[in-house]
């Protein structure tokens, strides 16, 4: 890996050259802009793009572009783009990782590439981490682009599709990763392709880049859906659990017994139940063997129960509020509303607290965001197709290696502007935690006394409470940031820098918060205007106008307390805790020495922290009985420090692990998404089906054919059985007598007679068919049918592929490669499917019609949807208005209830007809409760579920 | 088999991966014939012209180095240094409770155990090597040829170690080789080389059977061992392929009240689960009373009666200990590599278990019953397949390295089986079609 990096580094040099070559030519053309008038300035956009036609490629305008992007943000925001920036923004521009430290304005950055990906008209996407900063940067720097006519736009998590879709034809698009994902989902999902709200994925400059990438690559983005009713067993299971004992592990080895009624180990997450529990377990359940095959569910449910007990803690993992288990972000302490566990956890863990078990869930659609941003692709005239995905954040370098491996994308460090001058103490290392927070609480009282403002970062709410009561017990005024001051989250930031200021905080304060020295004047400056009645976006010009004096204003007024703050030191961030990667510890350091400010940092460790406690247990023990030292002292022991640094980087490199091996079994699902996702596509964008469904006609009855004549003479084929499963699938008219006839006798029939005789059957029957409902209707009820097999066959592959990908390690034992196995496996599941959903669809096609005469009027719209789906509910009316011209004759309905309703003969579950995400219908999302943005949240359900 | 090359041809990434494996094993095998300095040449090809047939207790070796031992090739370890340290480490593991746990560790223990077997190797590699080049030096190397004195002939110190190093950054060499078939090539680098040594010693095998005959010109006998080769490689192939599945279900697969997954999660459990280990732990076990008679040069009583019995390969003594001693090893390579414990332990933890028998010990019990009934077969049919070459030595008078044999063909049939595999599947992901046309 050093040796790669190493390779990687080589042509950095070469980078920064060109980077530097354009930042100068940008600079050498900047006079020409600072003459031109607004209306003029604007009007270089239409020039670009018409060049841009003319077969320029985005290259060779950069140079201008971003001269005029620059000149802009200047009139607009006041904020001429540094020549450091102009690099970063041309790094992005080449699909470069750009790594800028923080308070070098990456948000400023992102305008420059965006503003001349814009140019071709196809959309650009700008990444942000939450919700709150893609609204501010899309006002704030949206506001450049718009200066410059451009349109941009935003989405948000309770927006409606109608809104998204707007947002989405603008020529700049601003959200989260998290919204750019679910809603390529969705839109995989979608019944008619008016549903539709992304227009391809072009170009997209993602923010905090390794976040998104890194740290939450290792979860898959789920749109799930309820599934069925939760059982009692929950409830059972919850109590039955509380009295079993925990355990240790035993060792036949070493002659250790097991002890307990299980056993719990946290670093794997995992909990396994011991003999004795297994046997109370059976005595109080009244059975005889927990683990027969009937009795499977149960043993999920018991491993759910203990996990819930000992895994997953109260105000930590999960919190409880208005009766709700709601999820924490282990990273950020932030609430995740909405948000479920997968597989019956959550159900468990709300047995566990005594709440309302909701419905399980199952998911409709996933997809990995390392797969989601693969699909960004640029096309340049010649129609090659470059990558499309670049990335700015702070701390980069320490992944390099997987940034080039899995996204082939580069990393480039982009100067700072001014020198860091920020001084990294060393750690101290202390022997309990609690000494830790004493010498941590002494520390800040000090610095707090000077006036010199600190910023404290915890791991987990539970850490920043405590640390806040101690610092209240000593009298010491702070602020905490965490999840419960979700709201205030603007305001302490903004305050944080001021002098004397001391902020607790978990990792919300990490990445993208700008802590400016004396206090931020634009937000003192946003402030005063706001107060004015003003609106950035209603009151452009007027903002703009009074923009700079409100500023001045209150820059005036930070400016003596930033010299004073300078100082006495700048801000000191204190870390009390390794985090997972070096790359969060970094990412908390550099809140401070922004922009060559002076600043200071240090790491409080202790042995009792969990990265201890996980990775060196045996090292901690050591040391604690060598302890000779007093609980207050820090400890100066290179053994220590080095256990340190390896604790992480085995967290770090398991982690890399982890994703690679994600990566390595998601691309079997991925190759088989595209295909599905692209087959999905041409159906609803209106592929003729009559061929196609001739096809799938001919395919299925070869099958069946083959697969009765196979082996034997013709006297021993049961026909008779090939005949039912022709019956099952269309109305057969053709007789095995008649056939008989034709051919002579029983033994002149060959498969090939037979199979043609059949599909000549079949094409009658569906001509007849088609006579009767008229062609039009034929054709959409094809769509509809075949996009409804679909997707409820997907659905299941989804479940089975994951089936499969559990067990799939045990193949390992006859020296296979699991990975391999997965691949073979995988594609002949993926082959059956195919070969269901022909089959099925066809049949479907066929046995509709005498639905239609049995199912008369009567039945309510809503009724007709016995399916396990709430979802089909909200879909029935979304889909009338979807194909309005076949409602207008007066057919529509009664074909949906077709759907439905034919599913019994099949497998009980019916065409499902999913549309939780269908268009314009805020009546019937209020209908059952819930918001649309809830839903959706819903919807996400335990995409964190695991570590 | 070959159209899943000619197709894997036909695809530009895999055929890139393909030609990539080809070029490394080109290298290899120019490797295997560059010589070593300070080694004469010419005196090495006479001695191994004079001593084919009988390669006596080198044969083994020689067949993983693909005939590069006897000539002192820069590669003439091969890879034979690191297939002993793994097998060492993987011993190692049951015993040191340090590895154990690194093991158990995932991805980052398994990285730590790989680089230690690097590490042995480049230990193996020097002590083999020094072994090597000091039994050349002493003209041990080829017993009963005239120029065996002369094959290293300036017997300073300086050009031994330069020897000894030469034939370790060799092996380290090979080594790399293997782990860039492994990652950038097709299927797994280690098992590639050994195939690519054992298969390049075929030809020259069988041309010496024809060469030896006497029916025909040799061609019936040509004509004959081809014939049991190929029923060999079936019957092999066959076996090879044969494994228990014992059901494994997780709570996973009900989704509500919907189940999922049909018979896909099991064990395998293979016929010949210790796959061609025991045999060459039998054969190096029953060298060890040969070579300790060769450097003793005693001709005591006990020595003429190993020399006669055990050193003899057609000797009944030799084949029924070594018989024997397959069957032993067979069970006891299988205890150390498949731990019933072990795997009941992961399955509870991840919720899985065997329908109808409780998770835990009982899991544990089942899973070693089977294994041992299973493994009776497994070992018969590896000793009798391990006694092949012995066998054709009395039919045929060929020479014990008769290529259709032992070791030999199991590794190729199984590294063969797993290659193609693998290409087929990498062909398949490739292959993905739709249902619309």
């Amino acid at each position: 890996m050093s040796v790669l990096s190493k390779l990687m580094r080589a042509g950095e040099g070469k980078i920064l050259r060109k980077l530097h070559r354009i930042a100068d030519q940008v600079n050498s053309i900047e006079e020409d802009f600072a003459d031109l008038s607004d209306a003029e300035l604007r009007a270089l956009t239409d020039e670009y793009k018409q060049r841009y036609a003319d077969g320029e490629s985005l290259d060779d305008l950069l140079p201008e572009a971003f001269a005029t992007v620059r000149e802009a943000a200047k009139r607009v925001l006041g904020q001429r783009h540094y020549d450091v920036q102009i690099m970063g923004g041309a790094a992005l521009h080449m699909g470069y990782v750009a790594e800028m430290k923080t308070g070098e304005g990456k948000t400023l950055v992102g305008t420059l590439p965006a503003y001349l990906n814009a140019l071709s008209g196809e959309g650009v996407h700008i990444v942000t981490v939450n919700d709150y900063l893609a609204e501010r940067d899309s006002e704030l720097m949206g506001r450049v682009h718009k200066f410059l006519g451009l349109n941009v736009g935003c989405i948000l998590a309770n927006q409606t599709p109608a809104q998204r879709r707007e947002m989405y034809a603008c020529d700049i698009t601003y959200g989260t990763n998290n919204e750019f994902g679910f809603d390529y989902l969705r839109d995989n999902m979608a019944w008619s392709k008016d549903e539709l709200v992304q227009r391809g994925h072009n170009f997209a400059i993602v923010d905090e880049v390794d976040s998104i990438l890194v740290d939450e690559a290792r979860t898959p983005l789920i749109i799930s859906g309820p599934a069925d009713q939760a059982t009692k067993w929950y409830g059972d299971f919850a109590k039955l659990v509380t009295r079993l004992k925990k355990g240790e592990a035993g060792n036949t080895l070493k002659g250790i017994e097991e002890t307990g009624d299980y056993e719990v180990d946290e670093k794997k997450r995992t909990v396994a139940i011991h003999e004795s529990g297994v046997a109370k377990v059976e005595d109080w359940l009244g059975i005889d063997n927990l683990y027969e095959s009937v009795n499977t569910p149960l043993v999920g449910y018991l491993n759910n129960a203990i996990k819930a007990k000992e895994l997953f803690k109260k105000d930590k993992d999960y919190v409880v509020l208005d009766g709700e288990v709601m999820i924490v972000d282990e990273h950020t302490g932030r609430i995740l509303a909405g948000r479920r566990y997968n597989e019956g956890m959550h159900q468990a863990i709300e047995a566990k607290e005594g709440v309302d078990i909701k419905d399980e869930n199952q998911t409709l659609a996933t997809i990995t965001l390392q797969n989601f941003f693969r699909l960004y692709k640029r096309h340049d005239h010649d129609g090659k197709e470059q990558p499309g995905l670049s990335g700015m954040t702070g701390t980069a370098m320490t992944e390099a290696a997987e940034f080039h491996q899995i996204y082939k994308l580069g990393v480039v460090p982009i100067p700072t502007n001014r020198p860091m001058v920020r001084k990294d103490q060393s750690d101290l290392i202390y022997r309990t935690e609690v000494a830790k927070f004493e010498a941590v609480v002494d520390d800040i009282e000090e610095k707090h006394r000077k006036g010199q403002p600190i910023l404290v970062g915890t791991t987990s709410v539970e850490k920043s409470e405590y640390l806040s009561q101690q610092l209240s017990k000593r009298g010491v005024q702070h602020e905490v940031l965490n999840a419960k001051q979700h709201d205030r989250e603007a305001t302490i930031v903004a305050q944080a820098g001021r002098k004397g200021s001391v902020t607790v905080a978990t990792n919300m304060a990490g990445r993208g918060t700008d802590i400016k020295l004396g206090g931020n004047p634009e937000d003192l400056a946003e402030a005063e205007l706001r107060q004015r009645g003003l609106d950035p976006e209603e009151h452009i010009e007027e903002w703009a106008a009074a923009l700079p004096a409100a500023l001045e204003r209150a820059e005036q007024a930070v400016k003596a307390e930033f010299e004073e703050v300078k100082e006495l030191g700048g801000l000191y961030v204190l870390g009390t805790e390794r985090h997972e990667s070096r790359r969060i510890d970094n990412q908390l350091r550099g809140r401070s020495g922004r922009q060559g400010d002076p600043g200071e940092s240090r790491f409080y460790l202790s042995l009792g922290d969990d990265l201890m406690r996980l990775f060196k247990a045996q090292m901690v023990e050591r040391v604690m009985s060598m302890a000779n030292v007093p609980d207050d002292v820090p400890i100066e022991n290179k053994m220590v420090t080095r256990a340190i640094a390896s604790a992480q980087s085995q967290v770090e490199t398991q982690n890399f692990e982890t994703r690679k091996n994600v990566l390595k079994y998601d691309e079997v699902l991925n190759r088989q998404r595209e295909v599905i996702y692209g087959e999905r596509r041409r159906v609803l964008e209106g592929e003729d089906l009559q061929e196609q469904i001739q096809h799938f006609t001919n395919d299925t009855i070869d099958a069946y054919v083959q697969a009765e004549t196979a082996e034997g003479f013709p006297e021993d084929w049961d026909l008779d059985r090939l005949w039912g499963a022709f019956k099952q699938l269309y109305p057969v008219k053709v007789t095995v007598e008649e056939l008989e006839e034709a051919a002579g006798d029983r033994a002149g029939l060959t498969a090939d007679y037979i199979a043609e005789s059949i599909k000549d059957d079949v094409r009658e029957q569906y001509e007849a068919r088609e006579k009767q409902l008229g062609s039009e209707i034929m054709r959409e009820l094809e769509r509809r049918v075949v996009l409804s097999v679909l997707d409820r066959k997907w659905r299941e592959h989804l479940y089975e592929m994951d089936y499969l990908q559990e067990g799939i390690g045990l193949r390992a034992m006859a020296q296979k490669d699991p990975l391999v196995e997965y691949q073979r496996e995988g594609f002949d599941m993926f082959q059956a499917m195919m070969d269901g959903i022909k089959e099925e669809s066809v049949g479907y096609l066929f046995n509709l019609e005498v639905q239609v005469e049995q199912q008369v009027e009567e039945v309510p719209v809503e009724d007709a949807a016995p399916s396990l789906d709430k979802g089909a509910q909200d879909a029935v009316p979304a889909q009338a208005g979807a194909r309005p011209e076949i409602r207008a004759k007066g057919l529509d309905a009664p074909q949906r209830r077709d759907l439905h309703f034919s599913a019994p003969t099949v497998d009980g579950e019916g065409g499902v007809v999913e549309g939780e995400f269908t268009d314009g219908e805020p009546a019937q999302a209020q209908s059952d409760g819930l918001t649309r943005a809830e839903r959706r949240k819903q919807a996400k359900g335990g995409r964190r579920r695991k570590k | 088999m070959l159209t899943a090359f000619a197709r894997a041809f036909k695809t530009p990434d895999l055929r890139k991966k393909l030609l990539f494996t080809l070029g490394i094993i080109v290298v290899y095998r120019l490797g295997t014939h560059i010589p070593i300095p300070g080694v004469d040449y010419k005196n090495v090809q006479e001695c191994v012209d004079q001593a084919s047939g009988n390669q006596g207790l080198f044969g083994l070796v020689n067949m993983f180095s693909g005939g590069a031992l006897l000539q002192i090739t820069v590669f003439a370890l091969g890879i034979m240094p690191y297939i002993t340290a793994s097998i060492i480490l993987q011993l190692l593991t049951v015993v040191i409770p340090r590895l154990e746990a690194l093991k158990k560790e995932g991805q980052a223990g398994t990285a730590k155990i790989t680089q230690y077997t690097r590490y042995l190797t480049v230990a193996l590699a020097i002590l083999q090597g020094t072994g090597l080049v000091a039994t050349a030096r002493s003209g041990a190397l080829f017993s009963g040829c005239t120029v065996a004195g002369q094959i290293v002939p300036d017997q300073a110190i300086f050009t031994t170690v330069v020897m000894v190093i030469c034939m370790t950054a060799g092996t380290c060499v090979v080594m790399w080789l293997g782990e860039l078939i492994t990652d950038r090539g097709i299927g797994n680098g280690m098992s590639i080389l050994m195939f690519i040594s054992i298969a390049a010693t075929f030809p020259s095998a069988l041309w010496a059977i024809k060469k030896q005959g006497e029916l025909a010109d040799g061609w019936i006998e040509f004509g004959t061992v081809i014939l049991v080769g190929l029923v060999m490689v079936g019957l092999v192939v066959f076996v090879e392929q044969a494994q228990r599945r014992i059901p494994v279900q997780y709570a996973k697969r009900m989704i509500g009240r919907r189940s999922y997954g049909g018979t896909s999660t099991y064990i395998p459990l293979k016929v010949n689960q210790a796959g061609v280990i025991p045999v060459i732990f039998a054969s190096s076990l029953l060298y060890i009373p040969a070579l300790i008679v060769q450097f003793s040069n005693s001709t005591a009583g006990w020595a003429t009666w190993i020399t006669k019995n055990l050193a003899d390969t057609a000797a009944t003594p030799h084949i029924i200990l070594y018989f024997f001693l397959i069957v032993f090893f067979a069970f006891f390579y299988v205890a150390i590599s498949f731990n019933p414990e072990e795997v009941a332990d992961n399955m509870k933890k991840y919720g899985g278990f065997i329908p109808g028998i409780r998770a835990g010990r009982p899991t544990a019990e089942y899973l070693s019953y089977v294994l041992n009934r299973i493994t009776w077969p497994g070992s018969l049919y590896l000793g009798l397949i391990a006694l092949v070459p012995t066998m054709a030595l009395a039919g045929f008078g060929a020479n014990q390295n008769f290529p259709f044999g032992g070791t030999s063909i199991l590794i190729i049939v199984g590294v063969g089986l797993e290659t193609v595999k693998q290409i087929e599947s990498q062909l398949q992901q490739r292959n993905y079609e739709g249902f619309l046309r």
